[in-house]
């Protein structure tokens, strides 16, 4: 009698959840090499911020007043953060099922919560390096001057704000292929940043835009970044729970797409 | 105490729309057995594989790898597999994506043991991107086999490899194999599944038309091959034949037939200038095509 195909063995806690681990540290590892290493997503993700934020405030001058300086970072760091999330999973996620590397993977015994954990995390890396390069040209060039902690605070809203980004990128990367995913990601990230008040104050804007900014996720993380720089009060509940809101219905609408059977689109 | 086998299959359908991808399938897959899956294009192959992985959800039937179900974690974890057309992220070095599929595995082989079993050891630093389709391949072998699968699924496996590492492919499937390990392949290749499958599954239009040892099917279904130049036209020969195939072109003639020997008498004694007379048992190949023509008629 084979003894071999009697059962199934069943692994341990502690070998499953180091198994786990390391797979995650792999994935985390992988994911962020393959970004880096693209110039395509690596240099518009670090240059677009920092060049954006050094003409608006740096060359002309909108940063006339200390407020006016940090709020100028913080949208931009607003607008650094948000791509690579949003690209990392609109994108490389459209691609990787196109490729068939996704299919690969989903044949493996990698649980699907750790490829986009994974994924996350790398993509939180590249927002720290944005959020690290912002700082330093804010903090020479551009005059900025922050307490300690609102530094910190800032960082802290910039690397936290991938998860919504993830989320509305799985929700385009579920559905759309490479292509289409490249063209719309591409709208979605530029409309929203211009819809959030990110370029150009709202106060400046028609009506309209003022009354389609709060459907905006950026404009929320915008408001949180204002707060952690202490340029405003208002309470975290309110933009905390509408991005947590919108993070779970994006997930929601990524679900059956990313659940859909072979071969149909 | 029950064995469960790698793959069980009863009565699998897979239907897109109208057509039936699948179309009432089963198998039976042991431990330290070799499956070829053979058929043409658009048999059903690659959705049987794709049911497998739990990838496409069969509107009837039963399958389970190890009693557990297709796509489950379990199954997963006990499952090695090669796909085609699998695009890896190009940008990442050969070491990098077995060291990343080591890491999914309770109990994996070192990187560099899947590599040197793959024949890569010496492509370990170069990035995806830059390999020939033969070497893509080679990796993609040591992606399914680093975690020490019980269960090997190969689609195509030996597609674009030179000689030389399609005889380490096979040399190490092999080892697998006796040690345990359940192989089930698809290949074009069908002297490749005769000299190694313990059963061939020939597939067509959904359906299993054959299954058994290579040896059996070939002698079960063809017979031998016969050869000959004659001076007799289509119409005589038609006539002679009654009922079996064959091929004439420039007075040379080839066909198959379960009794030769029958067939031959009534040949030369139609044509006794008949020359050049060549008789061979069948190969494979030509009883899978007899095959799937009866079944097409």
């Amino acid at each position: 009698m084979n003894s071999l195909t009697d059962t199934l063995p069943r692994p341990t806690f502690q070998a499953s959840s180091r198994r786990l681990v390391r797979a995650l540290a792999f994935e985390t590892l992988a994911e962020w090499r393959n970004l880096a290493r693209m110039p395509a997503f690596s240099v518009p993700t670090l240059l677009f911020p920092v060049g954006f934020y050094s003409m608006f405030a740096i060359v002309l001058p909108f940063a006339n007043t200390p407020e006016a300086a940090a709020t100028l970072l913080v949208n931009f760091t607003i607008f650094g953060v948000f791509g690579p999330g949003l690209f990392a999973f609109g994108v490389g996620l459209a691609s990787d099922r196109d490729q068939g590397w996704l299919r690969l993977k989903q044949a493996a015994p990698l649980p699907v919560m750790v490829m986009m954990l994974a994924r996350t995390l790398g993509a939180m890396v590249f927002a720290l390096a944005v959020v690290v390069a912002l700082f330093t040209v804010a903090a020479t060039l551009g005059g900025v001057r922050l307490e300690r902690s609102a530094w910190a605070l800032l960082a802290l809203v910039g690397v936290l704000a991938v998860i919504p980004a993830s989320a509305l990128g799985l929700a385009f990367g579920a559905w759309l292929n490479a292509r289409a995913a490249m063209a719309i990601v591409n709208i979605a990230y530029l409309g929203s940043a211009v819809l959030s008040g990110l370029w150009f104050p709202l106060q400046m804007m028609p009506a309209s835009v003022q009354s389609i900014a709060p459907a905006m996720p950026p404009y929320h993380l915008a408001e949180l970044g204002r707060q952690a720089a202490g340029l405003e009060g208002g309470g975290l509940v309110y933009p905390v729970l509408w991005l947590v809101f919108a993070t779970i219905i994006a997930v929601a609408v990524a679900m059956p797409g990313l659940r859909r059977p072979e071969g149909k689109s | 105490m029950s064995t469960l086998p790698a793959v069980a299959i009863q009565g699998l359908g897979v239907h897109y729309g109208s057509v039936k991808a699948l179309d009432g399938v089963s198998l039976t897959l042991e431990a330290g057995k070799l499956l070829a899956l053979l058929g043409p294009n658009g048999a059903g192959k690659t959705t049987l594989l794709a049911a497998m992985l739990g990838l496409v959800r069969p509107n009837q039937g039963s399958l389970s790898l190890f009693g557990q179900r297709p796509g489950s974690l379990a199954a997963r974890s006990q499952t090695g597999v090669m796909l085609q057309n699998s695009g890896v992220p190009e940008l990442l070095s050969v070491a990098e994506l077995v060291e990343l599929f080591a890491s999914y595995h309770l109990d994996p082989m070192t990187p560099d043991q899947a590599m040197a079993q793959a024949g890569i050891k010496a492509l370990s630093r170069r990035r995806f991107g830059t390999l020939s389709g033969g070497q893509k391949q080679q990796v993609l072998f040591a992606l399914a086999i680093v975690g020490r699968p019980r269960l090997l699924l190969l689609d195509e496996p030996s597609n674009g490899m030179d000689l030389h590492a399609r005889a380490r492919l096979w040399q190490t499937v092999q080892t697998m194999r006796d040690a345990g390990t359940a192989v089930l392949l698809t290949t074009h290749y069908i002297e490749e599944a005769d000299r190694l499958a313990d059963e061939v599954v020939l597939l067509d239009r959904g359906r299993v038309l054959a299954c058994d040892a290579p040896a059996h099917i070939r002698s079960r279904l063809s017979g031998s091959e016969i050869r000959f130049s004659t001076r007799l036209d289509q119409v005589a020969l038609s006539k002679l034949l009654a009922g079996t195939d064959f091929e004439l072109s420039g007075g040379r003639c080839r066909l198959l037939s379960p009794q030769p020997e029958r067939l031959l008498a009534r040949l030369l004694q139609a044509d006794p200038d008949l020359v050049e007379l060549e008789v061979r048992p069948a190969s494979l190949e030509d009883a899978l095509s007899a095959l799937t023509l009866e079944q097409a008629a």
